[in-house]
């Protein structure tokens, strides 16, 4: 028994050791450990990146016309962005122009990103939801950018090129706001983005 | 004599035995003790790099490109004008002009430098190179002149040129 005195004593000690560390990195609030690796700097820098995707996507109708990306005819008639798996959400960027971007400036740095778009609906906004790449991290950011739908907008769906005014109720997600007015909706996309 | 033999060779296998338990134990501690030592230091790697003012003056000099002196107008930050760009980078493009009343030549006084070192570069979405446009012959970059980067702080923006999206990054150093 006395043979394993010191080898106990060892582990004893070890534990101790590791148990400090471990305290440590509990009480420290950013470690490797944190569900992402993060500071304020690196926060910042992706959300101006984000900021300044949406206003150049905006800049040049790439964001309208990916919010528009809508096929009519899926989902049992309730419609879906185009291209969508069964779940209605992309799982990357959406095949236009505006994914195009978002895949080049996002995922090739390892950076994940949810997309809603929030429209309104009665007195409040709803939203629908259009890339989902799972739950944000605490180190999330986020932008948003507004968008204006005309009646005369031209869904961009490959194959469909109704305007929004043609469309039947409930054909498109969000619905006319002022159905006396050219005005169709004010929508608002956001990007949510963080670190794998 | 002949007593003490059996008290010999008990004592034999019992000194060996105390060696092994040291020794098994010390290597359990020293293991230990050095994962700590090397496991340590990289907590702190998140806070490390760019320390200090770097990363602001980065991050105003990125600001003030991207939403002022190259824009075409300062109610659309990040959509530049494609006059300033050239100027900015000693490019020239046919018909179109800056209006900007910046001192584009001078790196240092337009960010606010003040004697650190910064190379500002235009790039694809998903290229580190810099890009080069149909409408400028050679690369976007520019640079003060002088040191070799070394502890570099970097900030980056996306614009777009003429529709196009870009990377803007500007290292300070």
């Amino acid at each position: 028994m006395r043979g394993q005195a010191h080898t106990v004593e060892a582990f004893a000690a070890a534990v101790l050791v590791v148990s400090g560390l471990v305290f440590a990195t509990q009480a420290a609030a950013v470690t490797p450990l944190s569900a992402s690796t993060s500071n304020q700097h690196i926060e910042n820098q992706q959300q101006a990146t984000i900021e300044g995707l949406l206003a150049a996507s905006a800049d040049n109708g790439n964001l309208t016309e990916a919010v528009l990306y809508w096929d009519t005819s899926v989902d049992d008639g309730d419609g879906a962005f185009a291209g969508t798996p069964d779940s209605g959400t992309y799982a990357t960027g959406p095949p236009n122009g505006f994914g195009t971007d978002l895949n080049g400036t996002l995922s090739s740095r390892q950076i994940a990103f949810n997309v809603v778009v929030r429209y309104p609906d009665g007195d409040g906004t709803d939203t629908e939801p259009m890339v989902r790449m799972g739950e944000p991290s605490d180190n999330a950011v986020s932008a948003t950018r507004t968008v204006g739908l005309y009646d005369g907008s031209q869904l961009s769906a490959d194959g469909d090129d109704r305007s929004l005014g043609e469309l039947a109720d409930g054909e498109f997600y969000a619905p006319d706001s002022d159905s006396g007015s050219q005005l169709y909706a004010v929508v608002e996309v956001e990007v949510i983005a963080w670190r794998k | 004599m002949t007593e003490r033999e059996p008290d010999r060779a008990a004592s034999g296998p019992d000194r060996g035995q105390t060696t092994l338990d040291f020794a098994v134990a010390m290597s359990i501690f020293l293991v230990t003790v050095l994962f700590v030592l090397a496991y340590a230091p990289t907590m702190f790697d998140p806070f490390a790099g760019g320390s200090g003012t770097k990363l602001v003056v980065a991050d105003r000099a990125a600001t003030t490109l991207s939403a002022d002196v190259l824009v075409a107008s300062t109610a659309d930050p990040g959509v530049l004008s494609i006059g300033c760009v050239a100027e900015f980078f000693d490019k020239s493009v046919d018909d179109a002009t800056c209006s900007t009343t910046a001192n584009l030549d001078n790196l240092d006084e337009t960010l606010s430098l003040n004697g650190r070192n910064a190379r500002v570069k235009i790039h694809e979405l998903d290229d580190s190179t810099p890009a080069s446009p149909d409408w400028a012959t050679g690369g976007l970059q520019k640079e003060t002149s002088g040191s070799v980067p070394t502890d570099v702080a970097v900030a980056t923006r996306t614009v777009s040129i003429e529709g196009d999206p870009y990377r803007l990054t500007v290292r300070v150093w």
